[in-house]
């Protein structure tokens, strides 16, 4: 299958069942949510070794967000339930708390809820003032700016980590335009974010390496520089893949975002666009490249 | 379930001794039918009598109620009510939506002492004036309003939301012992107090909108914009005309009463 000069391969991404989180930090004015939302989702590009993986939604308007000041959607995902809660309550009390002006909710109707607030209330020393609004219930916790208001509980739900599609480009520039362009399209959807610096993936990994000690080590098979001392999955023009990794609240936005990104990515001088996979083996979804756009054949 | 389009209730004539009509609750009504509605027993001073004795009853049984008339006597209308909706078109007496867990109570008159007492949830709105101990709790309780929201357009009188601990009481003008025992809940008085606002409170929070005499057992923190009660106040616009600056502006706050455990808080707007 071809979009435009792009060939499609006919493989699948295989994604898996992470439990995600909607967060939302308001702030004084749009700086200093973003600040807050900024510092909440760092370090989060993968579990392997962040303990999730996180990103920003999108940005919310004052008359949207439950104090009436600027917001900033953050998404979090991580590969459990109490992995996710202790991830909240870490970069929460860490990130958020420490933020100027922030406060933080959950943004979520998820079939499942964690403790967030209710433990980072003891940072009060005993002078946290739990205050309920609605039918939801906030902890105002005495800090030297004022106040850090914070919900109780924040909803979970299962949802989809590990969506993907790589590029593979002739050259260096054409390859980061295109999957630029990809990142910028997608970000303006909701459900997904993408959880690498800029939305893009340099050092996909494969599982297992030669060290014992490592379960994940670089894709040696989309690595142009060895190409000739592996069993290689490039063409010989192709000289930079990038991977885009997408993570979601549910398998259906996975899909669009993806079918969204490859349709941006699908330039003059991408060569091809493929994705990873563990032979069906170890994820929920296959998501099929081709099947994302239906009929279509350019 | 039959829902109509809810009973219309007119009374007949005016009492001069109590009613006590706490069968008059819509979600009671909904499970009966018309003539059962009808025959509903109220005590009239101290003889027992129907409700189609005192009222004119028009329409088909559901979870609304319509009452006209002056029910000033009236004593416990919506008493424990869990669902539905009441609305008086006129005043009504004491006791009114007492320990009602859900639901909604207009009253488009005025409406007398313990309104709402021991709330647990549900909504009342009263668009004229009510009387003592809206929200309160009942003499030897040892708590008053524990939910729901109580909404007052004019003034209402002494120990509005004594022993509160949970929901949101928002009036006209106060008088004295605002929020006096209150161990939570939030009261906001748009208008004057009277003296003692938050006596022996432990917790809770009180908003002022108009400098009071507070009591000297309250202590001054800080002057700042609460983040809580953006959110407050923005969930209050719902229903009333909330000043733009009071969302925005800033709050003195006061901590107290600390003769108590002094948890509680008096946040007076500054503008």
């Amino acid at each position: 299958m071809w979009i435009n000069t792009t060939e499609i391969e006919n493989t699948f991404a295989e994604a898996f069942v992470m439990w995600g989180a909607r967060v939302l930090v308001t702030g004084k004015d749009e700086k200093w949510a973003e600040v807050g939302a900024e510092a909440l989702t760092g370090f989060a590009t993968s579990v392997i070794g962040c303990g999730c993986e996180a990103g920003i939604e999108r940005a919310v308007k004052s008359d949207e967000t439950p104090d009436g000041r600027p917001g900033v959607s953050c998404l979090l995902f991580a590969r459990g339930r109490e992995e996710l809660g202790d991830q909240l309550v870490n970069r929460i009390g860490q990130a958020v708390m420490t933020a100027p002006t922030t406060a933080c909710f959950d943004a979520l109707e998820g079939d499942q809820r964690v403790p967030v607030g209710d433990k980072l209330r003891y940072f009060g020393d005993g002078f946290q003032i739990s205050k309920r609004i609605g039918d939801k219930r906030y902890w105002r916790i005495p800090v030297m700016e004022g106040e850090f208001v914070v919900e109780d509980k924040f909803s979970i739900q299962k949802g989809v980590g590990g969506g993907n599609f790589i590029l593979l480009s002739e050259d260096p520039d054409t390859a980061l335009t295109a999957a630029e362009k990809a990142v910028e399209a997608i970000g303006g959807m909701k459900n997904v974010i993408m959880p690498f610096p800029g939305g893009i993936v340099r050092s996909g990994s494969k599982v297992g390496a030669k060290y014992k000690s490592l379960g994940a080590s670089t894709n040696t098979p989309f690595c142009p520089t060895i190409k000739g001392l592996v069993k290689t999955q490039l063409p010989d023009e192709v000289n930079t893949v990038y991977e885009l990794v997408i993570d979601g609240l549910d398998i259906e936005s996975v899909k669009g975002a993806m079918r969204l990104g490859i349709e941006q990515a699908s330039t003059p001088g991408i060569k091809k666009i493929t994705s990873g996979n563990y032979g069906g083996r170890l994820g929920k979804y296959m998501i099929a490249l081709q099947e994302l756009f239906g009929d279509a054949d350019g | 379930m039959l829902m109509g389009e809810g009973i219309k209730l007119r009374l007949q004539k005016e009492f001069n001794v109590p009613v006590d009509a706490p069968c008059i609750r819509p979600d009671l009504f909904k499970t009966l039918g018309n003539e059962k509605i009808k025959n509903l027993d109220l005590h009239v001073g101290n003889k027992v009598k129907g409700l189609k004795d005192l009222f004119e009853v028009e329409g088909e049984f559901s979870d609304e109620i319509t009452i006209d008339g002056d029910l000033s006597n009236f004593k416990g209308i919506g008493h424990k009510m869990e669902s539905g909706k009441i609305t008086i078109r006129g005043t009504v007496g004491m006791h009114t939506g007492a320990e009602m867990s859900g639901g909604k109570i207009i009253i488009e008159g005025n409406a007398s002492d313990w309104l709402g007492a021991e709330l647990q949830g549900g909504m009342i709105r009263v668009k004229g004036n009510a009387g003592n101990l809206v929200g309160a709790g009942y003499r030897g309780s040892k708590v008053g309003m524990r939910g729901g929201m109580i909404i007052v357009e004019g003034g209402v009188g002494n120990e509005v939301g004594a022993l509160m601990r949970r929901g949101t009481i928002a009036v006209g003008n106060a008088g004295d012992f605002t929020g006096c025992f209150a161990t939570g809940g939030s009261i906001l008085v748009w208008g004057d107090t009277g003296e003692r606002t938050g006596a022996f409170m432990s917790r809770g929070t009180i908003v002022l909108y108009h400098e009071p005499k507070l009591l000297p057992t309250f202590k001054y923190g800080c002057a700042y914009n609460p983040v809580f009660l953006r959110m407050l106040l923005r969930l209050l616009s719902n229903w009333v005309d909330v000043d733009p600056q009071y969302i925005t502006g800033n709050y003195k706050r006061y901590s107290g009463d600390i003769t108590e455990l002094g948890k509680g808080e008096i946040l007076i707007w500054v503008g």
